[in-house]
């Protein structure tokens, strides 16, 4: 996914959309014919669903065109860090309980490595990443935790500026 | 009301703020018509405005210069089409001030018809006036997310026409926003409304206290709507604060999302990102290099990314001998046949074009620029009285001192790289959570991403596995020693078993070899690969011993398989030193031979020793010397080529074929091919990078005599490449433990470091103690190489400097001088060794303070979290209440108005984030503390 590509879509709905309603109530778009058609760089990311269940007002993953809005808003390179780095919690929160539990650092492993790691490894990585982030010791990532995590890659690596519109590339 | 909250986003929005209160005022102005007031406004706003700049500049130091560029040429743009539009707004203007004259002596209900009016003509004028808006939002936007000065300063600079300008296009904005506002405000909050309503209501008599207060909660709405960005809230609930305000704000959202895609910042960046990708495009195989990267681990990328620099390097050796001396001696100097050195002898001139004989680089290859003997030894050739010797002397000096120089400079860089270090106290977590790239559409880049990631993995398990190991150390420490021992016992055996067959192979070599059969005749080889092939498994299974981190072992293994690999270059370069001494003898005989030629020559066919036109001879039958710089050479080029020909067909027949059988006879075998004995072939990073540095060292010895060196080595190193890359894809498998090699590996380099120097020693001691051959090369007539320097220092340059020359080099001079030097080695060596103990010393300290605040940061999160609760408990209390309250109004959002009251209706929630009813700012705030 390309911003400019992102960029258009983003401004031809607007558009349309401006020009169809004129101040009448939101055409309600279903996102899996939006992300089909519209975006390709949704198609390989291993959150997807996720990431419309995040965005979408239902929970399911059923995105109306202010959810879509809602989250190009926060995926576009402007937005400020702290609204991504909150996203971003939500996203990796698939149990949505407000913290990122083992469960969650497991689903999220899957899902990055395609289940190539053992069970073995996936348990130990998920225990080092508490081990590191969890400042508070309750055994789980807060927002917080979180936060503070990514800030200290942020400075680490002097990322000031996102690359693209991603959460934090560190690359 | 919690006002201290927005305080913290007050500096933001302070800029725009102004600005906006500043348009109210002057609305006021206007409706009332009052002149009288308007110089003390100014003055006032004025005041106001230096206040602002003052703080301004007082809090935000830390905006940059270019930051300030930037706003300083969106302003510009903005005052350019604010000028522009000047005069149509100026009309518009002054009708609406009419209307609005009107309007207020009228009631509130005849002010919302103007407002529809209001809208028509916004409506009207749309696209004109997004263009402002859209300029004007980057320029808010890049206020507040810059916190920048720069602008205000511009402010001040500015006159006041253009002030006046200014205010009067915005005019219509904000008149209707102040009313916009007031209706909002009047529908949500109390406090407000009443201000609000006195604003509209009182219009007329505002004391300036009151307007103070009007501006306040102006002020409040705009930074609520300036940081609403800013806030985790869905699109909905935000869509909803700002319609609540009014048709043109919506608009404003519908930009803000359009803005964000096209800005000229935006356009920037786009071109940054652009040229880096271009940057990236232009590194050669770098996208074969991440690919197998990803595929295979960092260790083998190491090989490549060094196979990589060497092409580099071979590059800049090919440009210098081509450039400097093939070329011009093709170009200009005496053409093939025109004299003895540049010929065919009759007697090989019948098999001079074989396939075979060229392919072994003699006949007519033999006799060309490829090979030393080729040079004429005439001082300046060509009209460019180049000088050739001298050239190719200092080409070939030139080369050495530039690989020299080039490894050290990047061992050095390297070493830098290592003492940098990074931080991996959240190594796992910042994998986990920010290794995926969201910018990735591609399926074949997110399968390699896919694949790096799981790579990136595993050698971060095997470095923490590592680290946590804590085996028996005696049992190690034991099995570490008997390793070494071991591998010393086979290098010293394999030493002396060369030593051995090289001396015997001497001694036939003395008796005749045609007695011998084939065994004797290639015994050496045949000892030398055996050696080669069986010695480095023998190493990987003692290695097995050491139980060390993979990284370690192939350190290890490199370092002893170069030591065996040292006996083949011993042997190498004795049996030259050896072919040498007979070429030498055999040069003597034709030297003396030749004098006899020459004599029956002039003897047989000019018997008077009159003036008589000197004899023609052919060039091919003048009798001529060995030349063993040519056979130097040529030995050094077959080398490579059979070296890259057992590389290539090894490659094909060990790593093709294997893999091939056993992708198609798994299918019609008794075991499993695939998983069992045979299986698909890993690929030899230790093997292919003492390959890769051995060869080098060939092309370092030889390139003096075999000017085509570095050329052939150019293209094995480009054909390699691709070859390898594309075997190591299609039929090798990644290593079972994949561990972290830095990219750039000190380790090779000091190999290949060594390789050089034991590779220029020969070279050096030839050309310094063997004198020339007579009859060919650049340096025939003269005792020793070198003296071609003399020579073009007497001849060349003027006098006092070949005197200032010889004093120079005068042993009085030279010895202080390397006095001096090791003086400031050795200087310079203590300088940076403190300098790495006072690096290390300040890493341990930040490590230590690091694991200081982390134990603070838990007893003060363990604090927080206590006081949490308590305030939890007397929080719901109050909550409920004042949910009671808000549940008069309609919900706004459904999934998130239950934990808290309704962000539209203004500043209450302005930090919160849904979900997180009061948690953040209240630990924030304890943090803070």
């Amino acid at each position: 996914f390309r911003e400019h590509e992102g960029g258009h879509q983003v401004s031809k709905l607007v558009k349309r959309c401006t020009r169809k309603r004129k101040g009448l109530s939101w055409s309600r778009l279903f996102w899996r014919i939006l992300f089909k058609k519209k975006m390709c760089f949704m198609q390989d990311n291993p959150f997807r669903q996720r990431i419309a269940e995040v965005f979408s007002e239902d929970g399911e993953g059923n995105m109306t065109l202010d959810d879509f809005l809602d989250m190009f808003s926060v995926l576009s390179e402007m937005a400020p860090r702290d609204l991504k780095a909150y996203y971003a919690f939500k996203i990796y929160d698939f149990n949505n309980d407000d913290f990122i539990c083992k469960s969650d650092l497991e689903k999220t492993l899957n899902k990055l490595t395609r289940n190539e790691l053992t069970e073995d490894e996936v348990r130990m990585v998920c225990e080092k990443v508490i081990d590191e982030a969890d400042l508070d010791n309750d055994g789980r990532l807060s927002l917080e935790d979180f936060q503070h995590m990514i800030m200290r890659l942020l400075v680490h690596k002097e990322l000031y500026h996102f690359k693209g519109i991603c959460w934090f590339n560190t690359t | 009301m919690p006002r201290h909250k927005l305080k913290n986003t007050a500096s933001e929005s302070d800029g725009k703020d102004n600005e906006f209160s500043l348009y109210y005022v002057e609305v006021e102005e206007n409706s009332q018509g009052g002149q009288e007031k308007q110089t003390t406004r100014d003055g006032k706003r004025r005041r106001e405005r230096n206040g602002e700049v003052s703080r301004r500049r007082a809090s935000e130091k830390r905006t940059t210069e270019v930051d300030n560029k930037r706003a300083g040429k969106k302003h510009e743009k903005r005052h350019k089409t604010a000028r522009k539009e000047g005069e149509k707004h100026e009309k518009r203007q002054r009708r609406k001030n009419a209307d609005r004259e009107e309007a207020e002596e009228e009631s509130n209900k005849e002010k919302k018809n103007i407002k529809n009016e209001r809208t028509k003509t916004l409506k009207r004028d749309d696209e004109k006036e997004k263009d402002v808006k859209k300029k004007r939002k980057k320029h808010v936007k890049n206020e507040e997310d810059n916190a920048n000065s720069g602008k205000t300063k511009q402010k001040d600079c500015h006159d006041m026409p253009l002030k006046e300008k200014k205010k009067k296009r915005k005019k219509p904005e904000t008149t209707s926003e102040s009313e916009s506002k007031s209706e909002s405000e009047s529908e949500s909050d109390s406090a407000p409304e009443s201000k609000d309503n006195q604003a509209v209501g009182v219009l007329g008599s505002l004391t300036p206290e009151e307007l103070e207060k009007l501006k306040e909660a102006v002020d409040e709405r705009k930074k609520l709507i300036a940081t609403m960005r800013g806030k985790p809230w869905p699109m909905k609930k935000k869509l909803v604060v700002l319609r609540s305000s009014c048709v043109l704000q919506r608009q404003e959202t519908l930009l803000i999302i359009s803005f964000l895609y096209y800005s000229n910042c935006q356009k920037w960046m786009k071109f940054q990102r652009d040229f880096e990708n271009f940057k990236t495009a232009c590194i050669p195989w770098e996208m074969k290099i991440k690919e197998i990267e990803s595929h295979f681990g960092s260790s083998v990328a190491s090989y490549f990314i060094f196979l990589r620099w060497m092409y580099g390097i071979n590059m800049i050796l090919f440009g210098l001998t081509f450039g400097l001396v093939m070329v011009p001696e093709a170009l200009m100097g005496k053409p093939y046949g025109s004299i003895p050195r540049k010929t065919v002898p009759r007697e090989e001139e019948t098999s001079a074009m074989n396939f075979a004989v060229l392919w072994d680089f003699g006949g007519y290859a033999k006799y060309s620029v490829l090979f030393y003997g080729y040079y004429n030894s005439q001082r300046a050739i060509g009209w460019l009285k180049f000088r050739l010797p001298l050239s190719y002397f200092l080409v070939g000096v030139g080369t050495v001192a530039y690989s020299y120089m080039v490894v050290i400079r990047t061992m050095a860089r390297n070493a830098n790289e290592e003492g940098g270090g990074d931080d991996t106290s959240f190594n796992f977590s910042w994998k986990t959570f920010t290794s995926w790239d969201y910018l990735i559409g591609n399926p074949e880049t997110a399968d390699n991403k896919f694949a790096s990631i799981t790579t990136s993995f595993k050698e971060a398990i095997v470095e923490e596995q590592e680290s946590r190991k804590d085996d028996n150390i005696h049992l190690t420490r034991f099995l570490r020693v008997l390793a070494n021992f071991l591998v010393l016992c086979c290098l010293a055996g394999s030493g002396y078993l060369i030593y051995f067959v090289v001396r015997r192979s001497q001694k036939f070599a003395l008796l005749g070899l045609e007695n011998y059969g084939w065994w004797e005749r290639n015994e050496v080889n045949m000892v030398m690969s055996l050696l080669g092939m069986f010695c480095p498994m023998l190493f990987d299974v003692i290695s097995t011993l050491e139980n060390y981190h993979p990284r370690v072992a192939l350190q290890w293994q490199l370092g002893r398989i170069f030591a065996l690999f040292l006996g083949n270059l011993y042997t190498f370069i004795i049996a030259l030193m050896d072919a040498i001494q007979l070429k030498r003898a055999e040069e003597e005989i034709v030297k003396t031979n030749m004098t006899i030629w020459q004599a029956n020559l002039y003897n047989g066919t000019v018997p008077d020793n009159s003036t008589a036109p000197p004899i023609t001879v052919h060039p091919a039958d003048i009798p001529r010397g060995p030349c063993w710089e040519t056979m130097v050479g040529q030995e050094f080029v077959r080398l490579i080529i059979s070296d890259t020909m057992t590389t290539y067909i090894t490659l094909l027949i060990g790593d093709f074929l294997r893999a091939v059988l056993v992708r198609f006879l798994n299918n019609c075998w008794c075991w499993d091919l695939e998983y069992g004995f045979p299986s698909y072939s890993e690929f030899d990073v230790s093997g292919n990078v003492l390959g890769l540095i051995f060869n080098q060292g060939m092309i370092w010895m030889g390139a003096f005599y075999a000017p085509c060196l570095p050329a052939l080595n150019l293209l094995r190193l480009h054909v390699s490449m691709y070859l390898q890359c594309w075997a190591v894809m299609c039929c090798n498998v990644p290593q079972e433990r994949v561990f972290k090699a830095s990219g750039s590996n000190n380790f090779y380099m000091a190999m290949l470091l060594v390789i050089l120097f034991l590779s220029t020693l020969p070279a050096i001691y030839t050309i310094v103690s063997i004198p020339p051959s007579f009859d060919c090369g650049p340096f025939s007539g003269k005792t020793r190489m070198f003296d071609v320097i003399q020579e073009t220092l007497e001849s060349d340059f003027p006098a006092w400097f070949g005197k200032v020359f010889s004093y120079a080099s005068n042993p009085g001079l030279v010895l202080p001088f390397l006095l001096l030097l090791v003086l400031a080695i050795y200087y310079l060596q203590s300088t940076s060794k403190t300098y790495k103990r006072v690096n290390m010393e300040l890493k341990k300290k930040l490590q230590t303070q690091n694991e200081e605040n982390k134990k603070k940061n838990k007893l003060a999160a363990l604090k927080a979290a206590n006081e949490l609760e308590q305030a939890r408990k007397t929080g719901e209390q109050h909550s409920s209440s004042s949910q009671h309250t808000q549940n008069s109004e309609p919900p706004v959002s459904s999934t998130h108005t239950t934990t808290r009251p309704p962000a539209s209706r203004g500043h209450t929630s302005s930090g919160h984030l849904p979900g997180h009813p009061q948690q953040p700012q209240k630990n924030s705030h304890s943090n803070r503390k």
